[in-house]
């Protein structure tokens, strides 16, 4: 009986460190591969109680205003926005909700639709935290120019490479 | 000390006293041997009850904040050690913890302590979880951690048969759902109808989850925890819509079912199901044991009742909001008169306790929906406060002459036998 609940317990927590592993793996992964693109950004500065000190991130895309494709969309949805380079940074140029609409861009940025106001859409793409040391959140809330540099997977499915603040990478030591 | 004296279990003092008087009643009829008599009663070792419950509330005290503490250090979000090497420490971290606490309550006989250190080990999962998400800078309300950290440790419940454990796993599936419910109805209008059904027929797949628990000898230490649970989200969800302003004309116009996300319709219908598949199993375990008396199913059909109901709030049938406050004001008062009535037949505190309290609530809140536009502040206030107090008094007296008669009930139950 003991054996079998000892074998039984350390099954279970051997899953749990699976869990882990396959979390950690799954994300180097995709910081390892994709695209990189650097999007202009701008803060907010609220505290998660598990997690700590983070940095609330707007982007330019997350607001599109009268983008070709924005009329397509509807709350709920998964938008798929196209991005071409304009200057150091990306911005949208087009939206769907078609996924084979998406396949034809070169590069492209999968959101989620939050909320729809006559021809403006605005939308969550999973890059809105940036987790911070204790304390150190004010240096980014007061930066006079913020950019983040993300992954983009062959999904359109978007992780946080680096913050750029002022122009310089942000060093998380 | 000696391996057997280790093995000796512990049990309450009157506990011992019923034993003595069994055995020396054995001894006299010849089925024990005096040496089996001695070798019977030295097996056992009495522990007060306090003493035991002491050591629970300290080891468990303890083991919350070692718990908190590992989630603090995660979120204080240090970078002295780079990325993995923090998440692998962490790991190994868990890893003792499991380790020291299984070793404590199966090897060395440290039942509490151990468990207390399991249970510090589940935390410690959890703390792994967010320092992932946080050095990824996965979203705050990605369900799937809070997912992970409930399918994580909710073996480890059963396995070690720790009710803490179970509590922080529900508590966790429950966040984790509600982020996910939330992520899918974010930015629809009227959501709260969605929200409210969606908690109402997942608090009867709780409910229904802890009596088919009571149903199994080996589950029964676990199914007071999720009748709680699932009580208090029925009854807590009920009373909030009980309220006549919780519905607006406009929100009923303006509300399409079909509107609805299908993984979201999907969920709420797998859950009703579920409900409804489990009151069917606590009944067909009750036939098999030929236990069908009212006593024992009317609180599963109370459960299918509520269940049914939330498809009265998802699908907003009634053009007028005083139609569903009718509705809600009879399942709440009606369901609490039942629970109360069924607490006392079964002779369940918890049952009583809980159905008085929303009584009270109840009560208190309707007060709320009739004389606030009706009377002047200082009347509103002064009246509400000599209600309050009357509704404190009656309830005090009425949990204490139920609980009283349910003990009255239990002593000559006991004299029968």
């Amino acid at each position: 009986m003991k054996t079998k609940t000892r074998l039984a317990f350390f099954l279970i927590v051997l899953f749990q460190m699976l869990v882990l592993a396959g979390l950690i793996i799954g994300n180097e992964i995709a910081l390892a591969n994709g695209q990189s693109v650097v999007l202009q950004t701008g803060p907010v500065d609220p505290r998660d109680i598990f997690r700590g000190d983070y940095v609330q991130l707007r982007y330019e895309i997350s607001t599109l205003r009268n983008t070709p494709g924005v009329y397509m969309l509807q709350n709920g949805d998964t938008a798929y926005v196209r991005l071409e380079k304009s200057g150091d940074v990306w911005a949208a140029v087009q939206v769907s909700n078609q996924r084979a609409d998406a396949d034809k861009w070169a590069v492209f940025i999968a959101g989620e639709v939050t909320r729809i106001i006559n021809l403006t859409a605005v939308l969550d793409y999973g890059i809105e935290q940036y987790f911070v040391p204790e304390g150190q959140g004010l240096v980014i809330q007061n930066a006079k120019d913020l950019k983040v540099r993300v992954k983009l997977g062959s999904s359109g499915k978007a992780m946080i490479e680096n913050l750029i603040v002022d122009g310089q990478v942000f060093q998380l030591k | 000390m000696t391996g057997e004296q280790q093995t000796r279990r512990s049990i309450s003092r009157k506990f011992l006293k019923q034993i003595e008087t069994e055995v020396a009643v054995w001894k006299q009829r010849g089925t024990v041997t005096a040496e089996q008599a001695n070798d019977i009663l030295s097996q056992y070792v009495v522990v007060s009850p306090l003493y035991g419950r002491l050591i629970v509330i300290l080891v468990t005290l303890g083991a919350i904040l070692a718990g908190v503490g590992i989630i603090l250090l995660v979120s204080a979000n240090w970078q002295e050690i780079p990325r993995a090497g923090k998440i692998v420490l962490l790991m190994a971290l868990v890893a003792a913890v499991y380790t020291l606490g299984f070793w404590l309550k199966y090897e060395r006989n440290y039942p509490r302590a151990g468990g207390a250190i399991i249970l510090v080990g589940a935390m410690a999962f959890g703390a792994s979880l967010f320092l992932v998400g946080q050095q990824y800078h996965l979203p705050i309300d990605d369900p799937r951690m809070m997912i992970w950290w409930f399918i994580g440790v909710l073996p480890i419940a059963y396995l070690t048969r720790s009710r803490a454990v179970l509590i922080l796993a529900i508590l966790a599936g429950f966040w984790g759902l509600g982020y996910k419910i939330s992520h899918w109805l974010d930015g629809m209008s009227w959501s709260e109808y969605a929200f409210f059904a969606f908690y109402l027929a997942l608090g009867a797949v709780i409910y229904v989850t802890g009596v088919i628990h009571e149903r199994y000898r080996r589950l029964k230490l676990f199914a007071s925890q999720y009748i709680f649970f699932g009580l208090i989200l029925l009854f807590g969800v009920a009373f909030i819509l009980s309220f006549k302003g919780i519905y607006s004309q406009a929100g009923l116009l303006a509300w399409e079912y079909g509107s609805l996300p299908l993984a979201f319709i999907i969920t709420f219908n797998i859950a009703i199901a579920l409900a409804v598949f489990g009151a069917a199993w606590c009944l067909a375990v009750d036939i098999r044991n030929k236990e069908t008396s009212p006593k024992n199913w009317a609180d599963i059909a109370g459960a299918v009742v509520f269940s049914a109901v939330s498809y009265l709030v998802i699908t907003l049938p009634f053009s007028s909001a005083v139609s569903y406050m009718i509705v809600f004001n009879i399942l709440l008062f009606g369901g609490v008169i039942g629970l109360i009535f069924l607490g006392y037949f079964r002779g369940s505190s918890l049952l009583v306790n809980t159905g008085l309290f929303f009584f009270g609530v109840g009560v208190i809140g309707r007060y709320f929906d009739i004389a606030w536009d009706l009377l002047p502040r200082s009347a509103f206030f002064i009246i509400g406060g000599v209600i309050l107090l009357g509704v404190g008094i009656l309830l005090e007296r009425l949990r204490r002459k139920t609980l009283l008669s349910m003990k009255a009930i239990e002593v000559s139950d006991e004299n029968e036998n």
